[in-house]
């Protein structure tokens, strides 16, 4: 562990005297309110497209701002403004208590800022020269073309983004934390002349360039454009109802979509989800435990402190089939009563309220190999890599899209297939989850929902849902 | 300091900025700078559930040095030198970098741009006070409870209005500013009957505050279709005649736009590379970006880069005439741009966007469409098109919503299905073109669309 960098705590930005923060949080109560918090927020990040075999764009730049925002009987005010001098946040915290008539709230006094950093920074990206990032994309960029001369065109792109935070609340919270993240991301676009198919491939996580520098070009470029050359030769599936095998790691954006969503307090609180009033109640096969766990050393959707200043966690969701938890915010615990926080309140930056949201969400390991998942099916679908997909809570009507399919006939994987989307109730789905297997494998990706896009992590062992809808020709 | 016009603030910052460019001997310097003020009421439980008031300016800034570029962005905003300094810093170090065809990059000049300096947003919609939107709100949440007892739940009535303006400044002679007003009305609802729970949602977006907005049409939309939904029943899977709702061809046509940027032609991303004057679609099919219509979401009277805009042919009766341009990809074809530079903000880099895109309508309405289908399915909405649609291959295949039609009307509302095909397939396949274009939902602007056989799958 040589390589840790000191986290920056850039004073500019941390330049508030606690007394004036404090008494910007007292005016926002003046008139009422049961809570008041204010989210600064500095994000430097820089972004670097490499296409067409050359730095297509770098895009170099600073978010900057702030959030106020005031619970009163279980509804919000928020005000943003990238204006963070005290003087206008006195202004922001005077408007937004004149909407409320009700009895002065006394706040907490702040407690000690200090946090645990759990997550340490291996290698400053922001101190590596900007050629290094480039070469690596360049060779990113090769790789993936010497696959083959099917390969017409490749894309590149190097992310890195450091994320200053400070949030203090009526709660006596006064909480920093810097969040630098490092992504790496590739698509391979082949032709065969008649077809043209793609396929892309990330890696992202909660650390420094170490974790880029640690990333294997040769099978990422591998990969990425041995997918796409075998989808241009690829059938469709038939369509129709049947047995679907989704393999490992990104596969798990089956649970964050069909099930995940509606266990968030944004829509179980407001009786917006199909699983409010279900603690307790079996909901999913019993071969089933899922977990949100916002505290895996480094992963991509970990971090020290959520968007409200309190320790992330890590919570079971469902225990052998059983409701076990929602993921709560401060909001939810208000509206929900019987239930915690579990700090996992998150918003993409200053310009949204921060609402409940999922971390690095999994299905636990079990115990079958992947011969047994399949042994059984005479025609079937193997789902080896998933895109994206959306779900509506309330319903929990959910669809995703395969971007690497087989058929699975007569207990073999067979033929490849492409351009199926899979939907379902998510209800239904949780239940037809028979078979799960031993090789659970996380993945990174973004997940976009009504406090903006942010980091996520899915994962899962292969499953064996015994029946799903599956689109085909 | 937010109170000055935008105008202003950006000729004080070039200022400043183009003493830098000068000092450091880059001739292109070019200033882009926008503005919001958004304020939103959301009700639920028959009270404002959230009020939320935002105002934000940022500022990005492109250099161009011995035809290499640079760029960024902030929103740090001051009368400090330090936010001069580290935009223009930022900038100035990814110029090295940028090893993009050097012969190309050029800053937008004067003559292709507007003669009228400041084009002023639409500010009656700002005249509004904002009770009236707050009880209008409430009115609409009142409207979707009284329609059915079956409603169970109005998880929010939205009414949102958003205040927007940008300037351009460039070391060619560019100085444009403009800016628009619009108010957006959102809603969702969620219906039982029994064990059995549907939603609907409807959204609505326009310039002009009380004009064409029709409260009792908005909320009977979104409740007919959700209690209809109820009684959903399951078909067999296959092919089927088609009628894509202007809804659902708005957003399956919005989904594909990137095949008519000039950038993914020019970097073989776009399946219309080098088709140009070729049938690429059924003869009724014509699709024109027009930058200047009635309610249009999208006018504009000059594009990202400050060049002038007008309206293009994109497909002609099936003939594929125009790709979108900006300078940059332009120059790259040896023509002149189209005026079709974009930015998603000032926070993107500079690509290729429309402005209005319009599917042009036929003569038929709809009903006249439903009778010259003997039996088929009406695509009301597509879902996930974000993971279901792959603009490279052309492949969709969506989570969709429809209603069943037998013997030329509709009959019953299907389960959620998966429809699928490939867009270059479906619009050589278009039989008929409806007039019932949908305004007031996106920039993108399209009637309903009979469709042959596509492929089916259901429960």
């Amino acid at each position: 562990m040589n390589n840790i960098a000191n986290k920056n705590y850039d004073a500019n930005f941390y330049k508030y005297s606690k007394d004036k923060l404090f008494d910007a949080i007292q005016l926002s109560l003046s008139n009422g309110g049961d809570y008041a918090e204010l989210f600064f927020e500095n994000t430097k990040s820089n972004n670097i497209q490499y296409l067409d075999k050359k730095v297509d764009s770098m895009n170099l730049g600073v978010l900057h701002g702030v959030g106020l925002r005031i619970l009163h009987n279980m509804k919000t005010i928020y005000l943003y403004s990238n204006n963070t001098s005290i003087d206008n946040i006195m202004k922001l915290a005077k408007e937004a208590s004149s909407i409320i008539n009700d009895i002065k709230h006394i706040p907490q006094n702040f407690r000690d800022g200090q946090i645990n950093d759990s997550h340490p920074l291996h290698i400053d990206p922001f101190g590596i020269p900007f050629s290094d990032k480039i070469n690596l994309l360049k060779s990113l960029d090769e790789k993936s073309r010497a696959v083959s001369d099917k390969i017409k065109q490749v894309s590149a792109r190097y992310i890195e983004k450091e994320r200053q935070i400070l949030i203090c609340s009526s709660r006596g919270i006064y909480a920093k934390d810097n969040q630098t993240y490092t992504r790496l991301i590739s698509q391979s676009l082949a032709s065969d002349g008649k077809e043209t198919q793609s396929a892309h491939n990330s890696y992202g996580a909660l650390d420094g360039f170490e974790f880029i520098k640690n990333i294997d070009i040769d099978k990422m470029s591998q990969d990425t454009s041995d997918i796409a050359i075998r989808m241009l030769s690829a059938g469709y599936p038939k369509g129709g109802t049947y047995p679907v095998v989704i393999e490992n790691s990104f596969g798990g954006v089956i649970f964050h979509e069909a099930c995940g969503h509606a266990l968030e307090a944004t829509s179980v609180a407001d009786n917006a989800s199909v699983f409010t009033g279900k603690m307790g109640q079996k909901i999913a096969n019993e071969v089933v435990t899922a977990v949100d766990d916002g505290t895996i050393v480094n992963e991509w959707g970990s971090y020290n402190i959520d968007d409200e200043g309190n320790a992330a966690q890590k919570t079971t969701l469902i225990e052998n089939g059983i409701l076990k938890n929602y993921l709560v915010d401060i909001l939810g615990e208000m509206k929900m009563k019987d239930y915690s926080i579990t700090g996992s309140s998150r918003r993409e930056n200053y310009q949204y309220p921060p609402t409940s949201r999922m971390r690095n969400t999994y299905i636990d390991k079990g115990n079958h190999t992947m011969e047994d998942l399949t042994a059984d099916i005479k025609y079937g679908l193997y789902a080896k890599k998933m895109g994206g997909g959306s779900v509506d809570p309330a319903t929990t009507e959910f669809n995703f899209a395969v971007v690497e399919g087989y058929l699975i006939e007569n207990g073999k994987i067979t033929h490849p297939v492409r351009g199926a989307t899979l939907i379902g109730k998510g209800d239904e789905t949780l239940m037809k989850i028979e078979k799960i297997s031993n090789n659970l494998e996380l993945a990174d990706g973004m997940c976009g929902s009504i406090s903006g896009n942010v980091p996520t992590t899915v994962g899962q062992p292969a499953i064996m849902v015994s029946s799903m809808t599956v689109g085909g020709r | 300091m937010n109170d000055k016009n935008i105008l202003e603030k950006s000729k004080m910052m070039f200022e400043k900025l183009a003493k830098k460019a000068k000092e450091n001997s880059i001739d292109d310097i070019e200033l882009y700078m926008s503005k919001y003020a958004e304020e939103e009421f959301r009700i639920r439980n028959h009270e404002l559930d959230t009020f939320l008031f935002a105002e934000n300016i940022g500022a990005s800034i492109r250099i161009i040095k011995d035809g290499k570029v640079g760029n960024s962005y902030t929103e740090k905003i001051d009368d400090s030198d330090d936010c001069i300094n580290t935009l223009f810093q930022n900038a100035y170090e990814s110029i090295v970098y940028a090893t993009s065809e050097p012969q190309y990059n050029i800053l937008a000049s004067k003559k292709d741009s507007i003669d009228e300096e400041i084009i002023k947003a639409n500010e009656t919609v700002m005249e509004v006070d904002t009770n009236n939107l707050k009880k209008d709100a409430l009115e609409i949440e009142q409207m979707l409870y009284d329609y059915d007892k079956r409603i169970i739940n109005v998880p929010y009535s939205i009414i949102a209005r958003v205040k927007s303006e940008r300037s351009i400044i460039n070391s060619s002679g560019i100085c444009v500013s403009g800016g628009r007003a619009l108010i957006s009305y959102y809603s969702e609802i969620i219906a039982q009957e029994n064990d059995l729970i549907k939603t609907a949602g409807n959204s609505f977006t326009t310039r002009f505050y009380n004009k064409d907005f029709n409260a009792t049409k908005f909320t009977k939309k979104i409740t007919d279709e959700a209690i209809s939904k109820i009684k959903s029943k399951s078909f067999k899977s296959g092919n089927y005649t088609t009628i894509f709702e202007n809804n659902a061809m708005r957003t399956l046509l919005g989904s594909y736009m990137s095949m008519f940027s000039s950038d993914n032609v020019q970097k073989q991303l776009s399946l219309f590379r080098g088709k140009i004057n070729e049938n690429v679609a059924a003869e009724n099919l014509t699709i024109i970006d027009n930058p200047n219509i009635y309610d249009g979401l999208g006018n504009s009277c000059f594009d990202s880069e400050g060049v002038a805009t007008k309206p293009l042919t994109l497909i002609e009766n099936g003939i594929l005439k125009n790709f979108l341009y900006n300078t940059y990809t332009a120059k790259k074809d040896n023509i002149a741009s189209t005026g079709h530079a974009s930015r998603s903000s000032y926070r993107g880099n500079i690509s290729v966007g429309s402005h209005n895109v319009i599917l042009k309508e036929g003569t038929k309405s709809f009903l006249d469409l439903l009778l010259a289908t003997n039996n088929g399915i009406m695509v009301t909405d597509l879902m996930g098109v974000h993971a279901g649609v792959n603009p490279l291959s052309g492949d969709f295949s969506l989570q969709a919503e429809g209603i069943e039609i037998k013997n030329g009307k509709l009959t019953d509302r299907l389960v959620p299905f998966v429809v699928s095909g490939n867009i270059l397939d479906l619009f050589k396949k278009i039989v008929d073109v409806g007039n019932d274009t949908l305004y007031n939902v996106s920039s993108i602007y399209s009637p309903s669309v009979m469709v042959e056989n596509l492929s089916y799958c259901a429960d």
